[in-house]
């Protein structure tokens, strides 16, 4: 049967597989990348690193990933929730006697497609022409910041929208942007205290808790983001040099919450603590999912259209859906503490409430500086239970050092890890979703960017394995080099599904494929063998492993899971102009065998590689040529699912080309135009096939 | 002659322009100095954090499978007011809703609408007007807000909930009714005998039609009110005597309708002052009138032409005359007075309720296994806005006996004759203050049967600054209110009724920290006795009696909570609250309600 199979995929007598004997397109992939890294390596040295962004550490020891919270850096500030840019709001703040501030911006997303070779139930939506790209970004934003004394504050965000399409009025929308947030606080001769409620506030408690997977500059800046600020090349030398292209963004390691947080802090100098109740995204809605693709499309890309949540609004509303906890520890020495965290959360899974699904963390957290080598750890134990699923405990320890140059010659940063398939938590920083009773549960749920095994970047954590990660760069000159590998067993055996992002175009599918689409209850699933899920801005995929337990059809085997990054930067100059190349490659595996990198061979489930050229020309004084290639490659193994016609695993080979520029056509306003070409096909799925044209031009202006 | 009324007064406005020292009614108008050298734009507004988590328990529910446990609830909300003075004698006011209820993230379960919008000002520095969103009060007999039932001298702990509620349903302290329409007023100095006039004249419409059978309502109404010079200065002998109007109506050329009211109401108020003197005060006070209902209907008459005629009509009168004495250094003040209110006497704007007992009510309104519609409770009164209403009714609305029997509509509960008395002592800042009301009245025609009711009412409140006995620097307060009820009816076995009830409340605040209270309070209420509640049909007709009405049951409604206070008017507190309800003849329907919640209020 085996030999079979590889007949089907080689076509001659099986060879041994490894990087460099892959099919050509994947070869071609493998050369790009060593053509650009060792380009990077000759580089000539022309500019330097601008010192005010390395405070504190040398600039080699900010190449792993112990970076500085980017919230920390530039000309950013938060008020009442408010993100704003210190540099001509804070002059409105600054005036004297006033109680109330406004402020915001004004942002023309201008979106056309073309799919000229489209999946089949796109039709007839494959050429689309508007303003917005179907998610909800408003187009003028204006923040109302209030301070009806020094002790309280409130900030909401006003959400306009028009999706000019000659209607008049009744399309347009007025409406609130993430919510209204209310603040006050008072100092007493013991402490200090404040208060949060309402919401959306962008909350931390600590990475198994509350938090989120943070990842600084392992992706691609060719795409803008809505809450971008309006920069010329600071954008590109921020990345450049932190990693960071959007420094201060407030959902930088922050879940969304709504709900009341007392804190405290300073109390006897040491001690601090967070208590809250209130509902993060888990908890409010989103029940039962459709299925259907045809339903997820939405019948025209009208842009800004506002998704409605059903679920939230009505009965269902009322019926208990929370999550409490809270933190208390001290701090202590340069930036130390020792925080115990609790949350819980709790669903009610009937409309009398008697039945309930609920999960809990309690964790001890450290950050601490030993020697210059700072260490962060986390040991967490939690529990889900539910009617379908008894209460069992499980652990998520991890230990992350952070290694500087002066011990190692090049800085280096270490994570261990172990995390029991009983340990869930929807809200922080571990991928809870493989554990396939625990799934049962939930199904896939909106937003969920992977299921079952995960192959995810280097540093991502998910349950039930067990591993390790490491970090380390190198500058030479201009050019820096990041690395890094990771590698982790399954605890048990679980996953009999494997998922895998499509990173290289898929922002431009989830704007077709829009996965909060009115009225939307649960995931966008799509393609000609819906195995395709829309995420906010991006598009994974799953795929069946197929060794499995006839019986019980449950995994019968641990898989291995290895990943590597690598990434390259250089800035450099082009007739006296600034001229910035990067590079990023990152490649992911599931096996039934250990294996130090991923790979394809006789023991793979699935083996994905992505590469992305980004590259940035100043052209003029406030214009940039902006420039973009994307590859991917995605191939399974003897043990994944097969096309039931060719007969052979999925073979998927995507490409992305980009250009466009960056024109400041005046202080705080900003002409942003992308084009690009999509293509993807998957050789052994033949209707698994797609390739259009995306053309983006963003006006945006802040005042 | 009732439409003649607003030209007579806008005639009277005009030809008074030329005379006296014209002013307008309240300064409020006109923008002052300091105002006038502001922006031109201000702001002010609410914010508001609420969550709630309610819990109900008991036997009601012990082998139910459909009645929720608990419910979660919450909303976020900003009243943002954007005033605008274009110019020193003109401003215009919008209050702008925010909202965004708890569990709904990245743009569901939000709204934004228009809460209030008004233009105001002063034309020629003469007449002030009004358009757009207004409260308007008179007097207890025309148009009046009367004050809602289960609630005395209510504990500082259950105060929130209750102005939260008051906010939405746009309640004040001067009992006034949110109106949309225009309004009218100026006033008259004058040299001799009268000191001065003050004049006012409203419109609004008070429901709009839907085009079919439903026609628009509109209420319009005015005031004359004089003040006299002071006739003896030794005893500084005065009078006020203002005469007053409402006239509220279907128009019947509105949409298809056919069918609608008119409602007239006429009355004059007098405040005699025989004795006004440093340490004494002595005054005459009542008012009496008259209200006119009639049904018409819009017929084409014989000509052709379309007409109103009346299908049928009701006049009634009132009196309330009494006296009231004020012993100045004794902060002391006792008054008494006559009532008689005609049991046809019917006032729109004067005998709506604040509370709507056939509303639906926002949480558990249906119990138990049968799904029994659960009775407004002390509970509700105290949280549930969705029972209030500032609208008003063209017939008279729903009560509770066990709640308010001798006045469900106000003073000008219609078919009730005796007495009514008061005492006031103290001020609200003294160590104690304290107020008793009385009232005992009795039916003037009988209902169902020629025997009459007779009722009996005693309220009394008490606050006592425990800190200021003790010369603590922080507050330390205690709070009673009490309300004793019964009404009775000989006569026959089936004619008989017999009610009582009685209403406790004890609070009390303590100041922990400066501007850190804990508030503790409880409110118990029984009620047990047999009554005849009258069902009341379209224009006013009791159209049955349906079953006695038998209770013997008690309400206890106890509260715990923190405050802190970060100014006046922002505060945040955390509560916890729980209520029982108890029948002695209905013991499988007791229950239970818990409820913790967090209110985080902002004034700005």
């Amino acid at each position: 049967m085996i030999q079979n199979y590889k007949m089907k995929i080689w076509g001659t007598a099986p060879p041994s597989f490894n990087f460099f004997r892959c099919k050509e397109k994947v070869k071609w992939l493998w050369c790009c990348s060593f053509v650009f890294l060792t380009s990077l390596s000759f580089a000539q040295t022309n500019v330097s690193p601008d010192p005010k962004f390395s405070p504190g550490y040398t600039s080699s020891d900010s190449l792993t990933t112990n970076k500085p919270d980017p919230t920390e850096e530039m000309d950013k500030n938060v008020l009442a929730g408010i993100q704003y840019d210190t540099s001509y709001v804070g002059q409105k703040l600054r005036k004297p006697g006033q109680k109330l501030t406004l402020f915001g911006y004004y942002r023309l997303f201008g979106y056309a497609r073309n799919m000229v070779d489209a999946y089949p139930n796109l039709s007839p939506f494959e050429r689309a022409y508007g303003f917005g790209d179907g998610y909800r970004e408003p187009m003028l934003s204006l923040s109302v910041f209030g301070r009806p004394n020094g002790k309280t504050t409130f900030g909401t965000e006003v959400f306009l929208n028009s999706p000019y399409i000659g209607s008049g009025v009744e399309d347009n929308v007025l409406t609130l942007n993430l919510g209204i947030n209310f603040y006050g606080n008072f100092r007493t001769k013991i402490g200090n205290f404040g208060v949060r409620g309402g919401g959306i506030h962008w909350y931390n408690l600590s990475e198994f808790t509350i938090g989120i997977y943070q990842i600084l500059d392992r992706y691609s800046i060719f795409d803008r983001t809505p809450w971008e600020a309006i920069t010329n090349d600071e954008k590109y030398d921020s990345y450049y040099q932190t990693g960071s292209n959007d420094v201060g963004d407030l959902r930088w390691n922050n879940q969304p919450f709504q709900g009341l947080i007392i804190n405290g802090g300073n109390i006897l100098d040491v001690l601090s603590f967070d208590l809250f109740w209130g509902k993060t995204q888990p908890n409010g809605g989103l029940a039962n999912g459709i299925l259907d693709p045809a339903t997820s499309i939405p019948p025209t890309l009208e842009a800004g259209s506002v998704p409605t949540y059903v679920g939230i609004g009505g009965d269902s509303r009322l019926i208990p859906n929370f999550i409490t906890g809270g933190k208390v520890g001290i701090n202590f020495g340069d930036n130390q503490s020792v925080f115990y965290n609790l949350i819980h959360s709790q669903t009610a899974l009937d409309s009398i409430n008697r039945e309930k699904r609920a999960y809990q963390v309690h964790s001890l957290s450290f950050n601490l500086n030993i020697e210059d080598i700072r260490i962060k750890s986390e040991l967490a134990q939690g529990y889900y239970e539910s009617p379908n699923y008894e209460r069992k405990w499980g652990e998520a320890l991890m230990l992350h050092a952070f290694i500087p140059k002066k011990y190692t010659f090049i800085p280096i940063d270490v994570q261990l890890y172990q995390i029991s398939k009983e340990f869930f938590n929807q809200n922080g920083a571990i991928a809870t979703n493989s554990n396939p009773e625990i799934l049962k549960d939930f199904g896939v749920t909106a937003g969920a960017i992977g299921v079952g095994g995960q192959i995810m970047q280097v540093n991502q954590l998910i349950h039930n394995r067990r591993g390790i990660n490491i970090n380390a760069g190198i500058e030479l000159g201009p050019a820096k080099f990041t690395f890094g590998w990771g590698v982790a067993q399954e605890i048990d055996p679980a996953a009999t599904e494997l998922t895998y992002v499509h990173r290289i175009n898929g922002l431009a599918l989830s704007r077709i494929y829009n996965p909060f689409p009115a009225n939307a209850t649960g995931p966008t699933v799509f393609g000609p063998y819906g195995r395709k899920i829309s995420f906010f801005r991006g598009v994974t995929e799953i795929t069946q492993t197929t060794d499995i337990d006839p019986a019980t059809a449950q995994a019968t085997n641990r898989k291995w899971f290895s990943a590597i990054d690598l990434q390259s930067k250089l800035k450099t100059s082009l007739f006296n102009k600034d001229l910035y190349f990067f590079y990023l490659g990152s490649f992911g595996g599931a096996s039934t065998k250990f294996s130090a990198a991923p790979t394809l061979n006789d023991d793979a489930y699935l083996f994905v590689q992505y590469h992305e050229f980004d590259v940035y020309y100043k052209l003029l004084k406030n214009f940039i040529l902006t420039g973009y290639l994307g590859l991917e490659g995605a191939r399974g193994g003897q043990f994944t699912a097969w096309d039931l016609e060719s007969q052979l695993p999925l073979n998927q080979f995507g490409s992305g080309i980009g250009v466009g520029f960056d024109w400041m056509i005046a202080e705080n306003t900003g002409l942003y135009l992308r084009y690009r070409w999509l293509r993807f096909e998957d050789e052994s799925y033949s209707l698994d096939k797609f390739k259009g044209r995306e053309v983006t031009l963003e006006l945006k202006t802040f005042f | 002659m009732k439409y003649n009324f607003i030209k007579i007064l806008f005639a009277l406005s005009i030809l008074a322009f030329p005379f006296g020292d014209l002013q307008a009614q309240d300064g409020s108008a006109k923008a002052t100095v300091k105002e006038e050298e502001g922006p031109k734009i201000r702001f002010n507004g609410l914010g508001r954090t609420l969550l709630t988590q309610t819990g109900i328990d008991g036997n009601v529910v012990e082998s139910d499978t459909s009645t929720i446990e608990s419910l979660t609830d919450g909303e976020f909300l900003l009243d943002l007011a954007v005033n605008a003075s274009p110019n020193k004698t003109t401003e215009v006011q919008t209050i702008i809703r925010l909202r965004n209820e708890f569990g709904g993230f990245f743009g569901s379960g939000i709204s934004v609408e228009v809460r209030e919008l008004w233009a105001r000002g002063v034309i020629a520095d003469v007449l002030k007007y009004r358009v757009g969103d207004m409260d308007v009060a008179m007097t207890p007999y025309t148009l009046f807000n009367f004050d809602d039932e289960g609630t005395i001298n209510e504990p500082a702990v259950f105060a929130p909930q209750r102005e939260l509620v008051f906010y939405e349903q746009f309640y004040t302290e001067n009992n006034t009714r949110r109106l949309q329409g225009g309004k009218l007023d100026f006033g008259l100095d004058f040299a001799q005998g009268l000191r001065d006039m003050d004049a006012s004249a409203f419109i609004a419409r008070i429901r709009g039609t839907d085009f079919f059978t439903v026609p628009t309502r509109i209420v319009t109404g005015g005031q004359l009110d004089f003040s006299t010079a002071t006739f003896n200065d030794s005893l500084g002998l005065k009078a006020d005597v203002g005469f007053n109007f409402v006239h509220t109506f279907d128009d019947l050329r509105s949409g298809d309708a056919n069918q609608g009211i008119r409602n007239t109401v006429f009355t004059a108020d007098f405040d005699v002052a025989i004795v006004d003197k440093k340490t004494l005060g002595i005054h005459l006070t009542g008012e009496t009138g008259m209200s006119n209902l009639e049904t018409a209907e819009r017929v084409i008459n014989d000509a052709g032409d379309r007409e109103n005629v009346t299908l049928t009509e009701e006049d009634d009168t009132f009196l309330e005359i009494g006296a009231k004495v004020k012993l100045k250094e004794q902060n002391l003040t006792i008054s008494a007075a006559f009532v008689d209110v005609g049991p046809d006497f019917f006032s729109v704007g004067a005998q709506s309720k604040r509370i709507d007992f056939e509303a639906e009510k926002e949480f558990y309104n249906r119990i138990g296994t049968d799904r029994g519609l659960r009775g407004p409770s002390l509970f509700d009164f105290g949280r549930d806005r969705g029972l209030y209403t500032f609208r008003t009714s063209d017939r008279l609305m729903a009560y509770d006996p066990r709640f308010s029997n001798t006045m469900p509509y106000g003073n000008a509960t219609p078919n009730r004759r005796g007495v009514r008395a008061a005492i006031q002592y103290g001020q609200a800042g003294d160590k104690i203050n304290a107020s008793v009301n009385a009232a005992f009245l009795e039916e003037i025609r009988g209902q169902g049967t020629f025997e009459l009711k007779n009722f009996s009412l005693i309220q009394a409140a008490a606050n006592v600054n425990i800190h200021k006995f003790a010369s603590w620097e922080k507050k330390l307060r205690a709070t009673l209110g009490l309300q004793l009820e019964s009404t009775s009816r000989d006569g026959q076995e089936i004619e008989q009724v017999d009610l009582t009830s009685n209403l406790i409340e004890l609070g009390l605040e303590a100041e922990l920290f400066a501007d850190f209270e804990i508030l503790l309070g409880a409110k118990i209420f029984s009620s047990e006795g047999t009554e005849y509640i009258p069902l009341i049909e379209t224009f006013n007709d009791v159209k049955d009696f349906p079953a006695p009405f038998v209770v013997d049951n008690t309400e206890t409604l106890l509260g715990a909570g923190l405050k802190y206070n970060f100014k006046k008017d922002i505060y945040i507190t955390l509560q916890y609250n729980t209520f029982s309800f108890e029948s002695a003849a209905n013991g499988p329907n007791d229950y239970d309600l818990n409820q913790f919640f967090v209110l985080y209020n902002m004034k700005f």
